[in-house]
């Protein structure tokens, strides 16, 4: 089930609310739980065993860490989070790896991957290891660690939530209107975000693709299109997520912050997916020494936390050069080019979002013969027409939508609405605007086909 | 109390909206020309994606939605089509932008095999009808000289009728001509055939609205039409006989006015095979017809002038099984196809 979906928005939510409401503090994390585990079987039906067992072990672990408290009790819960997210996610990749690289004929695993696999063995390692370095108490009730690991608004895509950022929600959270309204913009806005902006882009790019004759301004296009697209479609779910949870009293953290618009790439990755990145910092990169180290072993710190965390989005090669692509990036920058960056705020800005794009190009491509085929004739080094008339048919037909996508990306209306906030007349517009936006996101919903978020797969 | 306000009408709007869609009981869409997904009967894999997908189709106030969705995107966003369909004044078209050679090679072979096996001695014609599309300075779409020089390789005398027809000539929100605008491709159909002609008197018979196919894609932001169709006291005693019914039919079937597909009102729209018999006409002339849905309502404006038409669609009726019909040599063939056919022609068999 996507949050994005009549049968979410109009019948499942409403019920859960209800109930919710309804029902005493003593059990509303009962009904969290239920309703979570009714969500996930909904989009997963019988892979919910791997996702409920995964639940009880980081459960139960925790008691065992806290009671031995040793290195090898840790070792062992973090081993089997990893075991697992290694069979589903990357077994069939280091199969056919072993058969290319020593002429193996091993037969690839049937194996299904269970929707939101990358982001519950994320949680589950997060709080065997907060529990280990003692930065959290054990949680002793069942039913609140596992409507931890399960609700619904962070399931499936994130954000990975760390047991710490929400502990106290779980146990003492107050549910109050103010919450709900909030709640309430941040959903419609998120709404809007995959339905108006993220699914036009979509569409864009696949009038692009189906071009009678390419052209190197259609792959600029594209390659910029689905820039916007993966950010628009991922903070959409990352805004419906918070939303969500602000119904319910959660709190979470934000996970972007207009990374298109940083100025740097280290700057970049402290804006997009900011709980994943943090969680690389916090449980792997810090660690291994950070860059409290030797410069070669700096060097090596960042490589590694960057070829997982390309790996981390999936079993392809092109995520790994995706990630080591950024790790590259990072040490140059950090070893050359920040000061420099810092001086030239505009060249800062058009450098990495040049950067970003090149980036996301690798990401959309896992085919390396295809990602070179796109990138030399982006560049022109295919012989390609620079334009032509399809092309500037759809750049026009488009160009509103590549406009208000620049906007949207950017912290211009956030810091127009800051100035303007404090006048009467702004909370009648900000919510009379904010029925339309949802009035309009239902037209685009209803005349839509089925569009999953993005980030479903990894 | 300004946040109470503001949960109650999200509120009032997501419970008004769940009632009337679970409710919504429709099981067709004439202004989206269709039937409507129903209930999933079967708890399988598919059934949460069937539930979205008959959620969506039974939403509550769904054709408004989707004129508020064509507004915002060509006023708002500025779109120069919504799925490939695109607006020109009153007129929707299908863009359509490269001619498929391989898909002409196709229609070729099967024609000329058709040719050589049935009607090696038959005089042979072929009308390709242009799209809508020919008639505007459409940037993307190909040409209508494409087709023509596609069909070269075809043992088919061409009638090539872009003069006889015009913008006007077809509706404004579908893909097909209008019947009662088609008086010159009749001219030029005889005097290219040289065959005897015998003119009726015709009562223009109007039906509105009609949602052509390409209605829904502007849903309700384009023009509806009217359908005119040329009925005859003639046609009375006229015989026609359809494989798909069974039986007969008539030239005109107005049952199918205001269903799902009101163009079916032409000879009871598609069908394998229908024969058409006039004992009226005494002239021994005799034609088959190998066609598409623009002859459904081209065929009525040639019944008084021979004895029998024969009408086969390829699409449903497979050329291997032809020998059954028992055709006819001694008549004059017409293939009468239109450009999306030709350019997409796998269809026929």
């Amino acid at each position: 089930m996507v949050f994005s979906s009549i049968s979410f928005i109009f019948y499942f939510l409403p019920i859960v609310l209800v109930i919710y409401y309804l029902t005493s503090r003593k059990y509303k994390n009962l009904v969290l739980l239920i309703s979570s585990l009714v969500f996930y079987f909904i989009g997963e039906e019988k892979l919910i065993i791997i996702f409920v067992s995964s639940i009880i072990f980081n459960y139960v672990w925790a008691f065992v860490i806290e009671k031995y408290h040793n290195k090898a009790s840790l070792v062992a819960g973090v081993v089997f989070n990893l075991v697992l997210l290694a069979y589903f996610k990357y077994a069939n990749f280091f199969i056919d790896n072993l058969n290319n690289i020593f002429n193996l004929n091993i037969s690839l695993l049937n194996i299904t991957l269970p929707i939101g696999i990358s982001f519950f063995t994320f949680q589950g390692m997060s709080y065997l290891i907060d529990v280990y370095r003692k930065d959290t108490k054990v949680q002793e009730s069942f039913i609140s660690f596992a409507t931890y690991i399960s609700f619904f608004p962070q399931l499936i895509a994130g954000p990975i939530v760390r047991y710490t950022d929400v502990e106290y929600d779980l146990r003492n959270r107050q549910e109050n209107s103010d919450g709900f309204v909030l709640g309430i913009k941040r959903f419609v806005l998120g709404l809007a975000k995959k339905i108006i902006i993220a699914d036009s882009l979509a569409l864009f790019i696949s009038s692009l693709n189906e071009m009678v004759s390419k052209t190197v301004l259609s792959h600029i296009l594209e390659a910029i299109a689905y820039t916007f697209q993966l950010y628009f479609d991922f903070s959409a779910y990352s805004d419906m997520a918070i939303g969500l949870g602000l119904f319910f009293g959660f709190h979470f953290l934000e996970n972007f912050n207009y990374p298109l618009f940083a100025t740097s790439i280290t700057d970049f990755w402290r804006k997009w997916h900011i709980s994943l990145s943090s969680w690389f910092k916090d449980y792997l990169y810090i660690p291994l020494g950070g860059s409290r180290v030797k410069s070669l072993r700096h060097i090596f710190n960042i490589l590694a936390v960057w070829l997982l965390t390309g790996f981390w989005h999936g079993a392809n090669y092109n995520f790994i050069i995706w990630g080591l692509y950024f790790g590259i990036i990072l040490i140059i920058e950090k070893y050359f080019l920040l000061n420099h960056l810092k001086k030239h705020k505009i060249i800062a800005h058009i450098y990495t979002f040049i950067i970003v794009v090149f980036g996301f190009i690798i990401f959309n491509h896992s085919d390396l013969n295809e990602l070179i085929t796109f990138i030399t004739n982006m560049l022109g080094l295919n012989g390609l027409p620079f334009s032509n008339a399809e092309t500037f048919y759809y750049l026009g037909s488009n160009l509103i939508l590549i406009i208000m996508s620049f906007i949207f990306a950017s912290p211009l209306l956030k810091n127009l609405y800051g100035k303007i906030k404090n006048y009467r007349w702004t909370y009648y517009l900000e919510y009379t605007g904010l029925i339309i936006i949802f009035i309009l996101s239902i037209s685009y919903l209803v005349s839509s086909s089925f569009s999953p978020f993005l980030y479903f797969r990894f | 109390m300004k946040n109470k306000i503001i949960i109650s009408i999200f509120t009032a709007i997501i419970v008004i909206m769940a009632i009337f869609t679970i409710t919504n009981d429709a099981t067709i869409s004439y202004t989206e020309r269709r039937r409507l997904s129903s209930f999933p009967d079967n708890f399988d894999s598919d059934f949460y994606e069937e539930v979205d997908d008959y959620l969506i189709d039974h939403f509550y106030l769904r054709d408004e939605f989707l004129k508020l969705h064509s507004f915002v995107s060509t006023y708002l966003f500025q779109n120069k089509d919504i799925d490939g369909v695109y607006k020109e004044g009153n007129y929707l078209f299908m863009m359509d932008k490269k001619i498929d050679e391989e898909s002409f090679k196709h229609f070729i072979d099967l024609h000329n095999e058709i040719i050589e096996k049935f009607f090696k001695d038959s005089a042979v014609y072929m009308i390709p009808v242009p799209l809508k599309n020919h008639y505007i300075d459409s940037t993307l779409d190909y040409d209508y000289e494409e087709i023509i020089k596609n069909l070269e390789g075809l043992n088919a005398q061409i009638i090539d009728i872009y003069d006889d027809l015009s913008l006007d000539s077809y509706y404004y929100s579908d893909l097909h001509w209008r019947q009662e605008k088609l008086d010159e491709v009749v001219d030029s159909f005889f005097e290219i055939t040289g065959l005897m002609r015998n003119d009726i008197a015709y009562d223009y018979q109007s039906y509105s609205p009609f949602y052509g196919s390409y209605y829904s894609y502007y849903g309700g932001l384009s023009s509806y039409d009217e359908l005119i169709y040329m009925d005859s006291p003639y046609f009375d005693d006229i015989s026609i006989y359809s494989m798909d019914s069974g039986g007969e039919i008539e030239v005109y079937d107005t049952s199918a006015l205001g269903s799902i597909d009101s163009y079916s009102v032409f000879l009871d729209g598609p069908s394998s095979y229908i024969r058409i018999e006039n004992t009226k006409a005494n002239n021994g002339q005799k034609l088959i017809v190998f066609r598409d849905s623009y002859a459904s309502s081209f065929i009525p404006l040639l019944i008084s002038s021979f004895s029998q038409i024969e009408v086969i669609d390829l699409r449903y009726y497979s050329s291997s099984l032809l020998d059954d019909l028992n055709l006819d040599e001694d008549v004059t063939v017409l293939f009468l196809y239109g450009a999306q056919i030709m350019n997409s022609s796998y269809s026929l068999r």
